[in-house]
C-alpha cells in the first residue's frame, strides 16, 4: 500500500522535570490548556494536515498513553487507510529491545513504515504545543528537492544557547548544526520536526544502528551524518506559537499564555481545531456568588468562588469564598470553602480543604500529593 | 444484557414550540446549550443496555440526522447494534394521517426481524432520567401486556397542558387515558413511554389502520385499555415536558440551579451528545457572570446574569444580558442589552442593540437572523 507521507511521533519522553506529573504517565500525556493532553496537538495537526497514518512510539510509563492514542477516532484518524498505531519496543529473536535514542526508535520500526511504503516520513515530537500545517512543510520539502527538511523557529539570541541551532546559507540550506552553542551564530532553533525522503532515511538509520559510537539521536547523529555526506538539508521557517514544556514553570506559563489577549494559539479557530477525548460532562455551572476574570474554564465545573487568571479542567468544584488566582487546576480538583490557591498547578482529583492557603506569591508550585495539602 | 429494542417516537400535533419548530423537530432542539433534547432519551436507552435503537422522524429531519450521525457518539456498538432513522414519505392526503403508526407501519420489517423480546418506546419531548430495566422488571412482575410510565404531579393546572393523563385503579392498572386540560391541580401525566412485548407491538401497529387510519400510537393504546392489561409505572423525580416555547424556556432556565440540575444529572448515568471539539469557555478581564450555565467554546466579554450560553456563543464587551437563553453559535455585539429572550442558533444581535421581552412575554430572535 503506497502512502505519500506518514508521521512518526516520538512519545517516549520521560519529562523528569515535570516532577510528580510524570511519575506515572509519559510527558506527551500530561494535561494542558483546560481540556487537552500535550499529544493532542501533534495528532490534531496530523489530522488537519491530512496525514492518515500516524505511528506513536512510546516507552516510558506508556500504559495510559498507549490506551489514549489507540482511540484514533478522537482525532478523526480512523477509517480506511487511516489509523494511529501504538509502537512500543518489542521482543525480537535476539531478545527484548528498548529504544536507545530517537533515531533507534524509528530504526526499530522500519518494518512498520515498510508496510505503508511512504515517499516521505514526518518525524515529530509528542511533547510540543503548537499548530502547524505539515502539508505546507511537505510542499516546501518537495520544491527544494531536499533530502531532509528541518522545521526551525527564530528564538531570541539568549534562548538560542538552550537549543539545537541551525546555521544556514542564504537559500536556507543548513550548513552547520550546533547543539546548545555558547556563542550562537544564528538564532534559528530546530523544533525537532523533520521531513525525510524515506529512502534516504531508511539507509541512514540502518547505517546508524550499526555504529557503536552513535547515540542514535536525530539531532546529534543522523542530521550531522547527512551533512557530512553532502546531502541537501533545508530549514523550513515556522512562524507562530511553539512551546516545549519541560518544567513546571514552563507548563504553568504555557497555560497562562492562553489567557493572553492576543490569543497566541487561536484555540477558537474552527478551521484548525485541536481534538481531544470527549468525556460526557454537563456545561459549567456559574453560581450566584461567583466572580470570574480572565479564565479558561472547561465543562463540568461548578464555580461558586472567585477565579482570576486561571485555567480549570473539567469537573472542578470551587466552593463559596474560595479563591483561585494565577493557577491551573487539573480535572476534578475540589477547592473547599474559603481556601485560597495561588501560583499553583494542582494535579488531577486533589481536594483542597476549607480555609487552606496553598501557594505563595514568590514561585510556581506543583501540588500533586495529599501531604502537600494537609501540611497547610 | 437487556432483551429489548428502543424506539424514539416523534411528537404529535399537541406539541408546538412556536418559532423554533419552524427550523427543526423537537428532539433536535438544543437543551442547556450543549445537548439536544433527544440525547436524554437515547442516553437512558444506552445506559439501560439497549444497543438497537430506532428514531422515528417526520418533518425537517436534517438537523436531527446530522446530530445523530451513525450513533457512535452514543456509545453504541455499531457492529452488534445500530442507530436507525425510520422515515417514510408522506403519501397521505392529509397530515392528520401522517402519524407515528403510519411511519411505524412503513418500517414494520425492522421490528418484525428483530429477535428481542420487548420494545421500549419513548416520547421525544419529555426529559427525565429512567432505567428501562426497572420498567421491564415491573412489567414482568405485574404480568401486564403494556406498561406505561407516568408521573403524579400537583401543578397540572399550570404545566403539562395538553399532555396525556391516565386513571389507575388500586392495583396500578390503567382504567382510562385522557388529556390534561389544565382544570385540575393533580394528575397522572403519561410520559408516553411504554414497554410492550415485541410481537404484540407488531400486531397492534399492523392492525391499527384497519380500525382507523387516523389512529396514532396513543389512540391504539387508548383503544386497548379495556381489552388488554395496561399497567402504570410511576416515575419520581425530575420531569420536564417541552411542549411549548414557554415550557422550553422554563425547562432550560431552571437547570441553572445546580441543586435542581443534580436531580437530572448523575455522574453514573452519562448524557451522551455529539462533541463539537470546542475549546474551554474563555472569560476576559471584562467578564461578569452570575448564576449562569455556560458551554464550551464561549467567549465572554460582557455581563451575564441568569443566562444559558450555548456552545460557541460570543458576548461582546459591555453587553448586558439577563434571563436569556443564548443558543449555540450566536453573537452578541458590544453594548447590547438583552433581557427575557431566546436568541436562536447562529443569529447575531448587532444592529438593534436592545431586545427585551416584556409583560411576561419572551422576545425571540430567529435562527440565522441578524438584528
Amino acid at each position: 500500500m503506497k502512502t505519500e507521507m506518514l508521521a512518526m511521533i516520538l512519545a517516549g519522553g520521560r519529562g523528569t522535570r515535570l516532577l510528580d506529573l510524570t511519575s506515572k504517565v509519559a510527558k506527551p500525556a500530561v494535561y494542558y490548556g483546560g481540556k487537552y493532553r500535550i499529544i493532542d496537538f501533534p495528532l490534531s495537526n496530523c489530522a488537519n494536515s491530512n496525514i492518515g497514518i500516524v505511528g506513536v512510539l512510546t516507552q516510558y510509563e506508556s500504559i495510559l498513553l498507549n490506551a489514549y492514542v489507540a482511540q484514533g477516532s478522537i482525532w478523526g484518524l480512523n477509517g480506511k487507510n487511516k489509523g494511529v498505531f501504538v509502537l512500543p519496543p518489542r521482543e525480537k529473536n535476539d531478545g527484548f529491545g528498548k529504544y536507545r535514542g530517537t533515531a533507534d526508535a524509528i530504526y526499530q520500526n522500519i518494518d512498520f513504515m515498510d508496510i505503508y511504503d511512504p515517499e516521505y516520513v514526518l518525524i515529530l515530537s509528542g511533547d510540543h504545543i503548537y499548530k502547524m500545517d505539515y502539508s505546507e512543510m511537505l510542499a516546501f520539502h518537495k520544491a527544494q528537492h531536499a533530502d531532509v527538511t528541518v522545521a526551525g523557529l527564530e528564538v531570541s539570541w539568549e534562548e538560542a544557547k538552550r537549543f539545537g541551532i541551525m546555521n544556514t546559507n542564504e537559500k536556507d540550506e543548513i550548513i552547520e548544526f550546533e547543539e546548545k552553542p555558547a556563542h550562537p551564530k544564528n538564532n534559528l532553533a530546530s523544533m525537532g520536526i523533520y521531513i525525510f525522503s524515506y529512502k534516504a532515511l531508511r539507509k541512514a538509520l540502518i547505517a546508524d544502528a550499526d555504529n557503536d559510537k552513535s547515540d542514535h539521536d536525530f539531532g546529534k547523529n543522523v542530521i550531522p551524518s547527512f551533512l557530512e555526506q553532502g546531502k541537501k538539508i533545508c530549514a523550513y521557517r515556522f512562524k507562530g506559537y511553539w512551546k516545549d514544556v519541560g518544567t513546571i514553570d514552563s507548563l504553568w506559563q504555557a497555560n497562562m499564555d492562553l489567557l493572553d489577549d492576543n490569543d497566541v494559539l487561536n484555540m477558537a479557530d474552527d478551521d484548525w481545531k485541536i481534538y481531544t477525548e470527549d468525556i460526557p460532562t454537563t456545561p459549567q455551572f456559574i453560581g450566584k456568588k461567583a466572580r470570574i476574570k480572565r479564565a479558561y474554564i472547561n465543562q463540568g465545573c461548578v464555580v461558586n468562588g472567585t477565579i482570576e487568571n486561571s485555567v480549570l479542567f473539567r469537573d472542578c468544584r470551587i466552593h463559596k469564598g474560595a479563591k483561585i488566582i494565577d493557577s491551573v487546576l487539573m480535572p476534578g480538583v475540589i477547592v473547599d470553602e474559603g481556601a485560597v490557591v495561588r501560583n499553583c498547578i494542582v494535579a488531577e482529583g486533589l481536594e483542597i480543604p476549607a480555609n487552606a492557603n496553598i501557594g505563595t506569591k514568590e514561585k510556581i508550585e506543583l501540588i500533586a500529593r495529599k501531604e502537600q495539602v494537609e501540611e497547610q | 444484557m437487556i432483551n429489548a429494542i428502543g424506539i424514539v417516537n416523534f411528537e404529535d400535533s399537541s406539541v408546538n414550540v412556536k418559532g423554533m419548530s419552524d427550523f427543526r423537530s423537537i428532539p433536535a432542539m438544543s437543551f442547556l446549550g450543549r445537548y439536544r433534547i433527544i440525547d436524554f432519551t437515547l442516553s437512558n436507552m444506552v445506559n439501560s443496555g439497549i444497543d438497537e435503537l430506532s428514531v422515528l422522524v417526520k418533518n425537517k429531519p436534517r438537523s436531527l440526522i446530522e446530530h445523530l450521525g451513525n450513533g457512535s457518539n452514543y456509545n453504541i456498538n455499531l457492529k452488534s447494534g445500530y442507530l436507525n432513522i425510520l422515515y417514510t414519505d408522506n403519501n397521505t392526503m392529509n397530515d392528520a394521517y401522517f402519524h407515528d403508526i403510519y411511519v411505524m407501519n412503513a418500517n414494520l420489517e425492522k421490528f418484525q426481524e428483530s429477535k428481542a423480546k420487548y420494545v421500549v418506546i419513548s416520547s421525544s419531548y419529555m426529559i427525565y432520567r429512567i432505567n428501562y430495566n426497572d420498567i421491564i422488571r415491573a412489567h414482568e412482575e405485574s404480568g401486564a401486556d403494556i406498561t406505561c410510565v407516568y408521573q403524579e404531579v400537583n401543578n397540572a393546572n399550570q404545566k403539562y397542558i395538553g399532555c396525556k393523563t391516565i386513571d389507575l385503579d388500586k392495583n396500578g392498572v390503567v382504567t382510562a387515558i385522557g388529556r390534561n386540560k389544565g382544570n385540575k391541580k393533580s394528575a397522572n401525566i403519561l410520559t408516553e413511554t411504554y414497554v410492550i412485548e415485541r410481537e404484540l407491538f407488531v400486531d397492534l401497529v399492523e392492525k391499527a389502520p384497519v380500525i382507523s387510519p387516523l389512529y396514532g400510537l396513543i389512540d391504539v393504546i387508548t383503544s386497548v385499555v379495556d381489552s388488554l392489561k395496561v399497567c402504570g409505572y410511576e416515575h419520581k423525580g425530575y420531569l420536564a415536558c417541552i411542549n411549548s416555547l414557554e415550557e422550553y424556556y422554563d425547562a432550560n432556565m431552571e437547570m441553572i440551579d445546580y441543586e435542581k440540575a443534580s436531580e437530572l444529572f448523575d455522574p453514573d448515568w452519562p448524557i451522551y451528545t455529539k462533541t463539537n471539539d470546542s475549546q474551554p469557555a474563555f472569560y476576559s478581564k471584562n467578564a461578569h457572570a452570575k448564576n449562569c450555565l455556560i458551554a464550551n467554546g464561549c467567549v465572554i466579554n460582557g455581563d451575564l446574569e441568569n443566562c444559558i450560553c450555548g456552545r460557541g456563543v460570543t458576548v461582546g464587551k459591555g453587553a448586558v444580558i439577563k434571563n436569556t437563553l443564548l443558543l449555540p453559535e450566536c453573537y452578541i455585539a458590544p453594548m447590547a442589552h438583552i433581557e427575557n429572550a431566546i436568541i436562536d442558533k447562529h443569529s447575531s444581535v448587532e444592529r438593534k442593540l436592545e431586545i427585551i421581552g416584556k409583560d411576561g412575554k419572551l422576545a425571540y430572535v430567529k435562527r440565522r437572523d441578524r438584528v
